[in-house]
């Protein structure tokens, strides 16, 4: 895998971290079930790497971490978002509608460039 | 991946720290997904391993997740020992703004103490450690100084060079990337007429800027062919001459320059900020081939291994040091010497660096500047023993204020860390007073003979002012701050009377003491260098010197014959005569106090030489005004009149000492002396006058034997340079721009007329007499001034706080005597012990400044006595003002109040 798409992932791994906290504070397991759930298998991440991006996100103000206590009364560090990670999510999920929508308009596009010699 | 399952892995390394935050969250992860797993059916075995599986590289996540975990915490270390600071920070501004005059005398007794040393470290920097400004890498560049003990030129401290030990020098390839040669900067004059100047100019060889790393700003530096002797010259100018001069013509590269009469194309400009690497400021430079042209050596300069003029300049190949590179250089020397016995055959090298101060040129100055950083490190000491004392007179009237903190359970640590942050903003505070004093000061010594960017707040010296600050902080708040942790709470708050433990006294004791001696010493340096000046200024110079100008003009570049030279200082004497506010004028070959003259042999009417002991005697060639001019009084016999100028019949004037020589104990007018040439080939000069001594230069302790020899008009005759003497007035300053346009009238195209003051010609010789002398006075007054406040402050201090005991006294019915004298032993013991280890001190340390005195002993009795009477009436005088204080106690509201 290149240091490029590394680098994507990471940054997707972020937004999708962020979004399902803004559902309220939630652990680690929670966060990659959720996620699953949602992407169903078409993103399939090892779930290992969610937690360094957690750690990072924390590090860098977007998350505060508590601990408490989960299913069997286990202990379980729990995350919320901060007032930062909500502003970067919001701008991060502009930015990654806008993508995808581009991605969409140029995939989905009827039209044929003049110099279209191959089939659609 | 190794046979050993990973959850066997991960299971150990849980059971071995199971407090680790990490491992909870990551163990949590792997446990809810292995009983989903087995919620779907799966066996627990095989649930747990696909667990694991999913969760992909566990070790790699685990690493990584401590790795940023560790930073988290770091960081969160540093903000909650960042908001402490800051809270303490707080806590020390609201104690310190609450105690408005105690922060003010403290932070400005601070200032005083700072501020002097930054200044003089501002000083001290630019002579000796700063390089010049402008030099790339200047660390890699060494000034190479020639030793020579034996024969004619001896330099055992290491002095200047001749050319050829140059060449031979510029072989060394090895230890040298480059070595350039180059003479002291001298004034030379530029252009013609009334619009002729002077300037600062400095022969060098072509690689000199090289050798420095300098570039050109414009134009180009100089080629090697300009470096052979008898090349046409070349000039660059210094990028600040100019702007001055040129004011900045762009197409200044390619014009002519006349210097020294010569003319000289501009062929480039040197980059902006370097002025050369001398204490004085370089205007232009001129390529060496043409030294002997501009008039700067003499022909054949070149070739004379005995011309030692130059000093030598060389870059260190990488990675060569500066002794290596100097033995390197002396093997080159001894390879090359000349075998005459004139000049030492075995010469050797030492190396120093760059800065204007370094290796054996030092001045006076320079030392002059050392005492003063050592009394400014005096002063600063004082100003922190003081502060040191009030802020532990605060920690004894605040003990009951931080036990009940230590019982309230701040820690020991964060106690000592808030006092120190009180001492760190009173020493903050006075650093920011000092700066302001520092660019004052400056500005004051801008008129002494310093490098150029001396005078400039440069940035080193606001690092030296920060890190003065931090020192400061240290001195003053380490013993109080400890003082106070180790007080024992329980004890303070039990007896929260304001009576103070004995060990604060007998420290308060100490310091005091030790200020009063610091004060004694430096009020006694200070008084040896005002004795010393006086003792300058009051010599009899046996000249008059405020009314006299002199007038210098190197005609020979205006290509003047003798004959042409001898009119024209006739019409200059003529004409000064009728300038308004002259009352005379004359020609000599030296100006008065000069410290140069010739010299030739002498004897007496039967052959016997006459000599001196000491220096001299010297000849002074001058006209028959110049007993007049000068006010050198005739003691016997006759002035010089016009007929001696025909030299028909020699005539001469020797002065008084002169005189002893020839005639001990009696006067030698009309005595017959052979002079010169008469020496061997007979004949006879009459002595006609005996004047009386002048000192041959300004700190001559005796006078040298001195012989007149009238100015003559015989045809054919030599003639030397000579110096026009004008007697003014009023003070020559006024009359200096008329006599100098009454002699540039004379000729239209004279080159510049340079018309000085005589005292300013010799002031030099006294810049580090009243540098030392002014300096050391003002800051021997601050140290004095700041043991007042000191005393002042810590007397104040006990008496509020003893005010409840002499209440007590008072109404048992102590006397004023008794009253007095219990405030004023409080100041007497340190006063008396201070002045007793301040004698001795300025007995022990005074001697090493000996050299810079002019006849005064470094143990100067009066001077030391004078500084230990000063602290005494200083310090009773200081416990004057609190002792009132304390008579005028009522004891009904001294008791009333407690």
């Amino acid at each position: 895998m290149s240091e490029r798409s590394v680098e994507l992932l990471r940054g997707t791994l972020d937004v999708l971290i962020l979004k399902t906290l803004s559902w309220g504070p939630a652990h680690g397991y929670a966060v990659a079930e959720w996620i699953e759930h949602l992407t169903g298998s078409v993103l399939t991440i090892e779930e290992g790497s969610l937690y360094p991006a957690l750690h990072r996100l924390e590090k860098r103000g977007m998350l505060e971490s508590e601990w408490g206590h989960s299913e069997g009364n286990r202990r379980a560090k729990f995350y919320r978002l901060t007032p930062e990670g909500r502003a970067s999510l919001k701008e991060r999920g502009i930015a990654w509608e806008r993508l995808a929508e581009a991605v969409a308009r140029v995939l989905q596009s009827p039209e044929r460039p003049e110099w279209a010699t191959g089939p659609a | 991946m190794s046979q050993v399952p990973m959850w066997r892995r991960y299971l150990r390394f849980l059971g071995a720290d199971p407090k680790s935050d990490l491992d909870d969250e990551l163990r949590l992860h792997l446990e809810l997904r292995a009983e989903k797993l087995a919620r779907q059916g799966m066996a627990p075995s095989d649930a747990r391993a696909e667990a694991l599986r999913r969760f992909g590289n566990l070790e790699a996540v685990r690493n990584e997740c401590e790795r940023i975990d560790s930073r988290i915490e770091r960081r969160r270390r540093l903000r909650t020992w960042m908001d402490g600071v800051r809270q303490d920070a707080r806590y020390a501004a609201r104690t310190l703004r609450k105690n408005p005059v105690f922060t003010l005398v403290a932070a400005t007794t601070l200032a005083l103490g700072v501020g002097a040393n930054a200044t003089m470290f501002a000083i001290m920097d630019a002579l000796f450690l700063r390089p010049p400004a402008g030099v790339s890498r200047p660390a890699e560049v060494v000034q190479l100084h020639v030793v020579r003990r034996t024969g004619n030129i001896t330099t055992p401290e290491g002095g200047p060079g001749s050319y050829p030990d140059y060449e031979a020098l510029r072989g060394e390839r090895a230890a040298f990337s480059a070595v350039s040669a180059y003479f002291f900067p001298r004034t030379v004059d530029v252009g013609r007429g009334e619009r002729a100047t002077q300037a600062v100019g400095q022969v060098v060889t072509p690689g000199w800027f090289a050798v420095l790393g300098v570039r050109p700003h414009r134009g180009r530096f100089f080629v090697e062919e300009e470096g052979r002797a008898g090349a046409a010259p070349a000039a660059v100018l210094s990028h600040l001459y100019w702007r001055r001069a040129h004011g900045g013509d762009p197409s200044v590269v390619g014009k002519t320059l006349l210097v020294n009469g010569v003319p000289t194309p501009i062929v480039g400009v040197a980059a902006p900020g370097f002025v050369g690497i001398d204490d004085k400021a370089a205007d232009l430079w001129m390529a060496s081939g043409a030294a002997a042209q501009l008039g700067v050596a003499f022909d054949g300069w070149n070739e004379m291994h005995a011309a030692a003029m130059l000093r030598f300049i060389a870059r260190l190949a990488p990675g060569v040091e500066a002794p290596a590179g100097a033995s390197a250089a002396s093997a080159r020397l001894r390879a090359a010497a000349d075998q005459s016995p004139e000049l030492d055959p075995e010469p050797g090298v030492i190396a120093s660096g760059l800065s204007p101060a370094s290796g054996p040129n030092r001045t006076r100055v320079a030392d002059v500047a050392l005492w003063l950083a050592f009394a400014t490190g005096l002063v600063l000491i004082v100003a922190c023993a003081n502060v040191a004392n009030l802020l532990l007179a605060r920690v004894t009237a605040r003990r009951r204020e931080i036990a009940v903190r230590v019982a309230l359970g701040v820690g020991r640590v964060r106690l000592v860390r808030a006092l120190m942050m009180e001492s760190l903003l009173v020493a903050a505070l006075g650093g920011l007073l000092a700066v302001g004093m520092i660019a004052l000061l400056l500005s004051a010594v801008r008129s002494l003979p310093l490098p150029p960017d001396a005078a400039t707040l440069h940035p080193r010296v606001l690092g030296f002012t920060a890190a003065m600050v931090l020192v400061t902080t240290l001195l003053i708040g380490c013993g109080p701050a400890l003082r106070m942790a180790h007080a024992d709470p329980a004890a303070n708050l039990r007896d929260g009377s304001s009576s103070e433990p004995r060990r604060h006294s007998r420290i308060r004791t100490a310091l005091l003491g030790a200020q009063v001696a610091l004060a004694v010493l430096s009020i006694a340096g200070a008084g040896l260098f005002v004795r010393s000046l006086l003792r300058v200024t009051a010599v009899d110079l046996g000249v008059e010197l405020d009314h006299i100008a002199v007038v210098s003009v190197d005609v020979k570049q205006a290509g003047f014959g003798p004959v042409q030279q001898r009119s024209f200082y006739r019409t200059a004497v003529e004409r000064l005569r009728h300038v308004p506010g002259v009352r005379g004028a004359s020609v000599a070959s030296e100006p008065p106090l000069s410290g140069s003259g010739s010299s030739q042999s002498l004897a007496a009417a039967n052959g016997e030489p006459i000599s001196s002991t000491g220096e001299g005697p010297y000849f002074i060639t001058v006209s028959e005004e110049y007993f007049r001019t000068t006010g050198v009084r005739i003691a016997q016999g006759r002035p010089f009149l016009a007929e001696d100028r025909s030299g028909a019949r020699p005539v001469a004037i020797v002065n008084r000492s002169l005189a002893g020589l020839i005639t001990p104990g009696r006067s030698p007018v009309g005595e017959c002396i052979r002079v010169g040439k008469q020496v061997k080939e007979g004949g006879c000069t009459e002595i006609v006058g005996v004047a009386e001594d002048n000192l041959h230069r300004l700190l001559d302790a005796r006078p040298v034997p001195y012989l007149f020899r009238p100015e003559t008009d015989a045809p054919g005759t030599a003639i030397g340079r000579r110096v026009i003497l004008v007697r003014t007035a009023g003070d020559a300053d006024a009359a200096l721009s008329r006599i100098q346009r009454a002699v540039q009238s004379i000729e239209p195209d004279l080159p510049f007329v340079e018309v000085k003051a005589l005292p300013d010609l010799i002031r030099n010789d006294l810049v580090p007499f009243r540098l030392g002398a002014y300096l050391s006075a003002a800051f021997g007054g601050l140290a004095l001034l700041i043991t007042a406040v000191g005393l002042y402050g810590v007397l104040a201090y006990l008496i509020a706080q003893r005010t409840r005991e002499i209440g007590i006294r008072r109404s048992l019915g102590a006397s004023n005597g008794h009253l007095v004298r219990l405030v004023a032993s409080n100041a007497a013991v340190p006063a008396g012990f201070g002045a007793l280890a301040g004698v001795l001190a300025s007995l022990a340390v005074l001697r090493l400044f000996g050299s810079l005195l002019y006849s005064t002993a470094p143990q100067d009795p009066i001077a030391i006595a004078a500084a230990v009477v000063l602290v005494a009436l200083t310090a009773a005088l200081a416990a004057y003002v609190p002792a009132r204080r304390a008579l005028r106690v009522d004891p009904a509201v001294a008791l009333r109040n407690e």
